[in-house]
């Protein structure tokens, strides 16, 4: 019986503190205007990797995960020309007769061989790293042409799930990506 | 692609903390110069499968999965000429311009076609298998892409409840197992 309150009570907390909270899950949102940013907590996320590309390709097409919050964010993010998916690459490729040529585009040789016969363009993905016992999440950009990953980012997820939301995990990672974009643009404009 | 990569890698993770409580497991060691084997205790290993092949072919190039572990472990067994993770190998066929003959690393097909327009190669893959008594096993399998077939497998039963998967105690075991398959071909 006391077992049975408990339980409840605890349940009733936790309730509590998913609505009390501003933060969202797996939710896309759009840039604030006034920032041109993601509205996110001041997390520390570390860059690992961020080399040049040449952001008329990059710009034009990006290849995202199978899902609608990855297409809505990328979208909202009003970077890329053209958002497509796997999935959606796959069936253009096969529409236009060449999936003999590129019989796959689950790994590096099938990605660059799309590349080069297809249309070129970078692929987003998303991180799991899991480091002395701690987790992290990251984006990834990868140029299958060059055969190199270009950006790299990642940030401490804590254990806890209520600490697992938008505003502290991907909305930062999106908004570290955004600068790094971002900046790409005004080394080329420097030119 | 590499979400699920990913996800397994982390999958794997957790499996070594969980079991490296007991023993170590994960420990790059080196070939006893007296033995020619890795420092192992004494364990039953079965081997399921092995195939006579030609040693110089065999020699050639291995394909490992992709960590530090299996990278030091195959390269300190002194067999092969060359160890390389499928990344690596993907990397190269790019370089070398290979693409077009090998369209993709993802089915039986490609690596058959790596095999034949690369170089011969065989890839090391861990199994792990839940018989229907409901013992656990773990072994490792050799498949030789222009077969299109397994050419070595061997196993070890593992002691769930005591978590008994260890360097010393499972995975040296099978590496010496494997060695003897290897220095066996002729």
């Amino acid at each position: 019986m006391k077992l049975k309150l408990l339980l409840l009570f605890s349940l009733v907390i936790t309730a509590f503190f998913f609505l009390v909270s501003c933060d969202t899950y797996d939710k896309v949102t759009t840039l604030n205007p006034k920032t041109g940013r993601f509205n996110a907590y001041n997390v520390n996320v570390k860059i690992t990797t961020a080399s040049k590309a040449n952001t008329d390709t990059l710009k034009k097409l990006i290849i995202v995960p199978n899902s609608s919050y990855w297409i809505g964010m990328v979208k909202n993010m009003n970077y890329f020309d053209e958002i497509m998916t796997f999935s959606d690459m796959d069936m253009d490729i096969t529409k236009k007769g060449l999936a003999d040529k590129i019989p796959s585009l689950t790994d590096k040789i099938g990605l660059n061989r799309a590349y080069n016969l297809y249309r070129p363009f970078f692929v987003l993905y998303f991180t799991q790293e899991l480091k002395n016992n701690q987790l992290y999440f990251g984006l990834a950009l990868y140029d299958p042409g060059k055969v190199e990953t270009i950006f790299e980012n990642k940030v401490f997820v804590n254990h806890s799930v209520l600490d697992r939301t938008d505003q502290k995990t991907m909305y930062p990672l999106f908004n570290s990506l955004l600068d790094y974009l971002h900046g790409l643009e005004k080394i080329k404009t420097k030119k | 692609m590499r979400l699920k990569r990913q996800f397994y890698y982390v999958l794997t993770i957790f499996a070594i903390v969980g079991l490296t409580s007991c023993g170590s497991l994960g420990k790059v060691t080196t070939l006893n110069p007296n033995t020619g084997r890795f420092p192992a205790k004494k364990k039953t290993i079965n081997i399921i499968n092995k195939t006579s092949v030609n040693a110089d072919t065999l020699k050639t190039l291995i394909i490992v999965p992709d960590t530090p572990y299996w990278i030091g472990m195959v390269q300190n067994m002194k067999f092969f000429n060359e160890v390389m993770t499928m990344d690596e190998l993907e990397k190269d066929i790019i370089k070398k311009g290979l693409t077009e003959q090998i369209p993709t690393l993802s089915n039986y097909n490609g690596l058959k076609k790596a095999y034949k327009y690369y170089k011969p190669f065989v890839i090391i893959m861990l199994t792990e298998e839940k018989k229907s008594n409901g013992s656990w096993y773990v072994g490792f399998e050799l498949f030789d892409p222009s077969r299109v077939d397994k050419i070595f497998q061997n196993e070890i039963h593992i002691n769930q409840i005591w978590s008994d998967w260890t360097d010393r105690g499972t995975m040296y075991p099978l590496f010496n197992s494997l060695l003897d398959y290897l220095t066996e071909q002729k």
